[in-house]
């Protein structure tokens, strides 16, 4: 009684203390948790970059001899008109001719009378151009309905075309080669050029080097001539020619879009944000590579390219094809962009990696549900193969048609499959886990739990829901960040 | 916690580290008051049991941070209900 009188004893001060922080531990836990999630730092490529952080994936225990792309037949070079960009550029030129210049071509004309290499494309692609005329139609019913949209959109626009401003044009950078490579990449090489101590001390110090120029992740590889497009040569024109002997070693190098605008794809995301950094690290590199004495090429996006980036990145190890086709990386997943520049410099090539994504991506199928415009293969194993190669393929005339349907200005870009892939996730501890541990499992059933968790508990528009209205609903996969909501800054 | 902070940051963790000496402290009187006999396998059950809690609040709460707020509350529902389950068969072994 005595005890009751002095109020609560020690040993009940204890328990209630006791029950109190643990309370205050789970309260906290889920402060720590939230803080994980929403922080800035673990979007990876806009913070620690310039200090080669953002590469934090440990890739030396999953090097491989090979990569993990299929060669199952003879391989060939990629004409310059199997690549979308370039056969619309073409098929445009030809069709909507300068003022007071009639078409050269017309649909009424037919695949036989388009000139050469186009003929021979649209012949063995025959859906294609179908297709392409699809999509000059929505282009047009695009900039129609871009009224309708546009205040909503106006930021989204407005940063896009911001970001694709130094892209475009006389003032782009870096200047586009004039003349064959054998010359323009050696304009400005200067000539007393110190002795390199290896091609290793080479490889390390262009990597810090591509680093502190922004680049998240940087790989060396050694040029394929597989994966050189032919038939077009920036600074010559359309032309045949060999793979310049100078093209010893590429430097590939990755950043990611802004994060939070690259999950409110397809209408608040942007290319250009990307491409734009692509492009400054690569301009900068190659001064740099010049001024130590070596041979250097830039090849960046949008379309200004030699080489196909996704294989020779998938050669330097920065990591494997996905079902989309795009390259997805342990660090940004599909969240990563490409460039590279070429060079004679001595430097030693990286190895790949085999990480497990090929096999994940026969499973998943996220993006192909996701994809508005039913591009991405559904099957079970890659059965398209292109130039000699198995993998995944994507039709790409669709996804150009969805670039022309979506509400935007005009086709600037989808992305959708980018921001639904279950490995476009954050660096913080929860994906991490999810990143060391899977590749490590060789049974398989981390990758299977950890799909089931991204396919029942994330939520998913569906694929039609990103197209505006009658077909969807301008769905984007997640909210789009508030500094890009028009409504959020002025009136509406 | 706090991540643009270079001073809270390491206030909270320590805070946290406190809270966990006082809850273990507490626990163990609680389980001594009501005489549930404890010995080394028995700890390291309730120690897992706690780190696994710990886990999914906040494993929960960081999908919420990343605004995938269906799949933290999957997450949290899915791994919450099978930690009670766990949690009360725990309880039942250790007052066995």
């Amino acid at each position: 009684m005595k005890k009751k009188d002095k109020g609560i004893d020690r040993r009940n001060f204890i328990k209630l203390a006791g029950m109190a922080s643990g309370g205050l531990l789970l309260g906290g836990a889920a402060g720590a948790g939230f803080s994980a999630g929403s922080s800035k730092d673990s979007y990876t490529g806009w913070g620690r970059t310039a200090y080669g952080k953002d590469q934090f994936f440990n890739r030396k225990s999953f090097e491989v001899d090979h990569p993990t792309y299929e060669q199952i037949g003879i391989t060939r070079r990629i004409e310059y008109v199997e690549d979308l960009f370039k056969r619309n550029g073409e098929m445009r030129r030809l069709m909507f001719a300068g003022a007071g210049q009639a078409p050269q071509w017309r649909f009424e004309q037919g695949i036989e009378s388009l000139p050469e290499p186009l003929k021979s494309y649209y012949e063995a692609h025959p859906g294609a151009l179908e297709e392409f005329e699809k999509s000059l139609l929505m282009a047009r019913k695009q900039r129609e309905d871009w009224p309708k949209y546009r205040n909503k959109y106006l930021l989204a626009d407005a940063y896009s075309n911001a970001h694709a401003s130094p892209i475009m044009g006389q003032g782009a950078f870096p200047p586009a080669p004039q003349g064959p490579p054998e010359e323009s990449d050696f304009r400005g090489v200067k000539t007393a050029v110190l002795k390199l101590k290896s091609p290793e001390h080479g490889s390390k110090l262009i990597k810090m080097i591509t680093h502190t120029f922004g680049a998240s992740l940087v790989g060396i590889a050694a040029v394929k001539s597989d994966w050189v497009y032919q038939g077009f040569l920036r600074g010559v024109g359309k032309t045949d020619f060999e793979v310049p002997v100078h093209w010893k070693n590429a430097i590939v190098f990755a950043v990611p879009h802004e994060w939070d605008s690259m999950y409110a794809n397809p209408t608040y995301g942007n290319s250009y944000d990307a491409y734009s950094r692509l492009r400054f690290i690569a301009g900068k590199l190659e001064v740099f590579v010049k001024e130590i004495g070596y041979a250097a090429r830039s090849h960046v996006p949008p379309t200004s390219y030699e080489i196909a980036m996704p294989p020779l990145a998938i050669d330097a190890g920065l990591g494997e094809q996905g079902r989309h086709g795009v390259i997805i990386t342990p660090e940004l997943g599909a969240n990563t962009r490409l460039a590279a520049i070429t060079t004679n410099m001595p430097l030693e090539p990286d190895k790949p990696i085999d990480v497990g994504i090929k096999k994940f991506c026969d499973k998943c199928k996220i993006c192909a549900e996701e994809c508005p415009s039913g591009a991405i293969s559904f099957s079970d194993k890659p059965e398209t193969v292109i130039r000699g190669y198995k993998r995944w393929s994507i039709d790409q005339d669709k996804c150009y048609t969805v670039w022309n349907s979506v509400a935007t200005s005009h086709s600037r870009g989808c992305r959708v499959c980018i921001a639904v892939c279950p490995y476009s996730r954050k660096n913080n501890w929860l994906h991490n886990i999810a990143r060391e541990v899977d590749p490590r499992d060789p049974t398989g059933l981390v990758a299977s739990g950890l799909l089931a968790m991204q396919k029942k508990f994330f939520k998913y528009p569906g694929g039609q829901e990103y197209l505006p209205p009658p077909d969807g609903s301008n769905q984007t996969y997640l909210d789009a960040p508030d500094w890009l909501k028009t409504e959020e800054w002025f009136d509406l | 916690m706090f991540p643009y902070s270079t001073f809270l940051g390491p206030v909270f963790w320590m805070a946290m580290g406190a809270f966990v000496v006082i809850f273990f402290m507490g626990l163990a009187a609680l389980l001594k008051d009501r005489q549930i006999p404890m010995n080394w396998w028995k700890w390291l059950l309730v120690v897992t049991w706690c780190i696994m809690l710990y886990i999914v609040v906040v494993g929960g709460f960081t999908l919420f941070g990343e605004n995938e707020t269906r799949a933290g509350l999957y997450f949290l529902g899915v791994f919450g209900t099978f930690m009670a389950v766990v949690g009360v068969a725990l309880y039942r072994l250790l007052t066995k």
